[in-house]
């Protein structure tokens, strides 16, 4: 990464904090191959370097006054990847006990095929809580990712997947009753 | 590779303008200047006698209230730089020295003499019951403080936390406790010492955790 560019890191964070949100798009997108670099270091699997990426650049954005733009950024930036990089790996080994989001995906999966009316699938989706309706209606129906939807509900990304897997839950119970009635 | 500019897109268009965090030595400045009056307030009801600090044997016990203060402020602002990404991590070996010299104080300042049955255990319990209620508000104030800035450590930033806060109810037992200890007495504060920083372990972590 060229010197002269991460140079003005620290300044564009400055703006950004003081609320100027072309300074931060601009720092956020020049970011993204740093991150990806020190993911790198811990990470090999593409698909979970791309999630690590999301949620590092959604931690940045929720600890961003933490920042002291008279410090280097790089090891701030490092720092927040490697524990972001550090979480997904944990998460990814505890995948097998608890329901993770692939589990999450999978269990979504199924629904388009059980399902293929539209009118029945929103007859699904009425059924359930507002807050559960929408992410299912981010994460599965407009192809959002986990940090994606955690950031558009404000909401934590162990909330969103908590809110999926209680929908799941809720979807399947309506199916089998819906199914034992016809 | 992910193309992450619409996401990017989103976040920039989310933000709003943030207020920097103060540096650590302000925060921890401020965290002592609530922190013990509400610890006073709070253990109020179980503070029995003043000090006399006029007692010959009242300087080990000076020292040992100077070193619980130091290293109660010392821990805190190690919670404070370890919740902060990109910090240089740490360095507990002066306030591990500090800690065995406080140890080391205490310990060299037990009488042989116990008091008559049962009285040594009793006022061990007290000094457990008012360390405690010492640090509740400190814990609340402590939490309320990493909660700002989160941590990508909870575990370790709230255990010096916990140990900082320990040591600040110690410093405040200080002040309204016999001049020298027995040992149940002593046990009995370091039991309240690891009460203190399990439960604001427990009690912060999902408060400082960075989601």
């Amino acid at each position: 990464m060229p010197i002269t560019e991460t140079q003005h890191w620290p300044a564009l964070m400055a703006r950004a904090q003081a609320g100027d949100r072309e300074a931060y798009n601009r720092l956020l997108k020049a970011m993204v191959p740093a991150i990806r670099a020190f993911a790198r270091q811990k990470i090999s699997d593409e698909a979970l370097l791309e999630d690590v990426i999301q949620e590092t650049l959604l931690a940045i954005h929720r600890v961003r006054h933490t920042y002291d733009p008279q410090r280097p950024v790089l090891p701030w930036v490092a720092a927040i990847t490697s524990a972001r990089a550090i979480d997904a790996l944990r998460q990814r080994g505890r995948s097998q006990e608890v329901q993770d989001e692939e589990a999450v995906n999978r269990q979504a999966a199924v629904l388009p095929e059980t399902d293929t009316d539209g009118h029945e699938l929103n007859g699904y989706l009425d059924s359930l809580p507002v807050r559960q309706r929408e992410i299912v209606e981010s994460v599965h129906l407009r192809e959002q990712s986990l940090a994606q939807a955690a950031a558009e509900s404000n909401l934590s990304i162990a909330a969103v997947k908590s809110l999926l897997h209680r929908a799941m839950l809720n979807l399947r119970k309506s199916g089998k009753s819906n199914h034992e009635k016809s | 590779m992910r193309n992450h500019d619409r996401f990017i897109d989103q976040l920039s268009d989310s933000a709003r303008p943030v207020k920097r965090l103060c540096p650590t030595g302000w925060r921890v400045a401020a965290w002592i200047a609530l922190a013990l009056p509400c610890g006073m307030v709070s253990s109020w009801a179980l503070h029995s006698r003043f000090t006399d600090w006029s007692r010959p044997d009242a300087l080990p016990a000076l020292l040992s209230l100077l070193l619980s203060f130091i290293l109660g402020s010392g821990a805190m602002a190690g919670a404070f730089t370890l919740s902060l990404a990109g910090r240089p991590p740490v360095r507990l070996k002066w306030l591990g020295l500090l800690a065995l010299i406080w140890l080391a104080l205490n310990l060299g300042n037990m009488t042989a003499t116990l008091p008559p049955g049962g009285r040594q255990f009793g006022e061990g319990v007290h000094c457990y019951l008012f360390m405690l209620s010492a640090s509740l508000p400190m814990m609340v104030i402590a939490v309320a403080a990493l909660h700002r800035s989160r941590s990508l450590y909870p575990g370790k930033s709230l255990a010096l936390a916990g140990g900082g806060i320990a040591f600040m109810s110690s410093m405040l037992l200080s002040l309204c406790h016999q001049t020298h200890l027995h040992m149940l007495d002593f046990i009995m504060h370091l039991a309240a010492g690891i009460t203190i920083i399990a439960v604001t372990v427990l009690a912060g972590r999902r408060w400082i955790r960075l989601d």
